[in-house]
């Protein structure tokens, strides 16, 4: 039995995000890496290729957070802005009970439909985004920046983009551990006892008259 | 408590202080404190200027070179064919091999290489002969005119004024660190400009012609600045 997890225009969303990524890294990399710019010149086609994505992807996230078709995504943001008590126990060590869980530990804490893992890398990978679109476009015009604003611009797009690299890593890799999560942002539905387990607050799996709120330790 | 309380034993529970209510804005305050963090960290790296980006690059490889191309691949010439000519309004036109350039006499000089996109590479040792012995050796004006560079590339050009072209800081540079220029640095021999920005220094030279007047060069026919000034040009004039 599944339930619904996201809806089209979420993994549409998603997975738009995955593909501009896959260019923007390689692209990226061919401008940054003398190794790679030199064994594949063109790098006027390699910069119009990573702008491209770049912007986008930026579009297509404006355009999925608009109208009526967001309404689903538009949630997730609300749910990625709380914290609760179970959220709190997560951090505090039941983070080991949900990602490495063994057949008859502790179960993980009931957290919502994300995690504070989850909610952590959606908010450091729109930052990200946001901080890589904002010095992308300094370096983009760059005959109307001052150069101290474009040197600080250029070395904060690399290191951001590492960071970005090392996390969109950690985030693929705990993807493939868990083909579940995987297969919900695949086809938008998750086995319900993987959700029970994993996300016991969530809405969509809360038996009826439990509180998503209460602390799994008693006060 | 062993059992889930009611809905409205929660809602008391929490306004009494007994359950952790549930935050908002977590998401939101995570977001715009990193996308903070990266600003300020932009305009604080730019202010502090070489200092900062050279401590960074100690440890991570931001101070490199990075390597442009107009063309498709890397244009390459073998030390045996490559000439550079000295042409047009000089008293005596010439053809250098790569032995008689350097034996107009070379000098080693550090500079800074500023890239007009925002990147630098700091304390570059390049070695090469003085622009204007070049010009001098061709017998060129010592004020008049201007001096137009292209590369065997095919595709890049450049130009600078006479008196540009005539400040002593300029190389037609075969060396970087001490080595011959590698393949994507322009070997065997480019241009070197430091008081401008990296696009008037023309890699794989193989012409030098002098002029009447500066003629647009490959990226000032796209919108860059004639006079590419560090720090006073293509996006900020300093009057």
């Amino acid at each position: 039995m599944t339930v619904r997890r996201f809806d089209l225009n979420t993994r549409a969303f998603h997975w738009a995000n995955a593909v501009g990524f896959a260019v923007l890294a390689a692209t990226g990399a061919i401008m940054f890496v003398p190794a790679l710019s030199e064994a594949v010149g063109r790098r006027e086609l390699v910069r119009v290729a990573h702008d491209t994505a770049g912007y986008s992807i930026v579009a297509w996230a404006l355009l999925a957070l608009a109208g009526s078709w967001g309404r689903g995504l538009r949630a997730d943001l609300r749910e990625i802005d709380l914290r609760d008590a179970a959220d709190a126990d997560w951090v505090h060590g039941g983070w080991r009970a949900d990602l490495f869980a063994r057949r008859g530990g502790v179960p993980p804490p009931p957290v919502g439909k994300f995690n504070p893992g989850q909610k952590l890398n959606a908010a450091f990978t729109a930052a990200a985004i946001a901080v890589l679109a904002g010095t992308g476009t300094i370096m983009f015009f760059h005959t109307h920046f001052p150069q101290w604003l474009k040197a600080g611009a250029n070395l904060v797009h690399d290191l951001t983009a590492a960071a970005l690299v090392l996390v969109v890593a950690g985030h693929v890799v705990l993807g493939l551990r868990d083909r579940e999560a995987l297969r919900g942002m695949a086809t938008g539905h998750v086995d319900r006892a993987w959700a029970q387990r994993h996300h016991g607050g969530w809405a969509n799996v809360r038996s009826p008259g439990s509180d998503p709120r209460r602390p799994s330790v008693d006060p | 408590m062993s059992d889930s309380p009611a809905a409205g034993d929660v809602t008391d529970a929490v306004e009494a202080g007994a359950l952790e209510p549930v935050r908002r804005g977590v998401g939101r305050r995570a977001f715009l404190s990193l996308v903070g963090l990266g600003a300020g960290a932009t305009v604080v790296a730019g202010v502090l200027g070489k200092a900062a980006q050279q401590t960074v690059s100690r440890v991570l490889p931001t101070g490199r070179f990075r390597i442009y191309t107009v063309t498709d691949s890397l244009p390459t010439a073998s030390l045996a064919d490559w000439r550079l000519a000295v042409a047009g309004d000089v008293d005596s036109p010439l053809s250098l091999d790569y032995g008689s350039l350097r034996g107009l006499g070379t000098v080693d000089e550090t500079s800074d290489f500023h890239c007009v996109t925002g990147w630098s590479v700091y304390d570059c040792v390049w070695s090469g002969v003085p622009l204007a012995t070049v010009l001098d050796a061709a017998g060129a004006s010592s004020t008049d005119g201007a001096v137009a560079f292209a590369s065997f590339d095919g595709a890049y050009t450049e130009s600078l004024t006479m008196e540009q072209a005539r400040r002593p800081e300029n190389l037609i540079a075969t060396h970087l660190g001490g080595e011959p220029l590698s393949q994507a640095q322009g070997y065997p021999a480019r241009v070197i400009v430091p008081s401008m920005y990296g696009y008037k220094g023309t890699k794989w030279v193989s012409e030098i012609t002098v002029t009447d007047s500066a003629d647009p060069g490959y990226w000032e026919v796209r919108g860059y600045d004639q006079d590419g000034w560090v720090g006073a040009s293509n996006g900020y004039k300093s009057t």
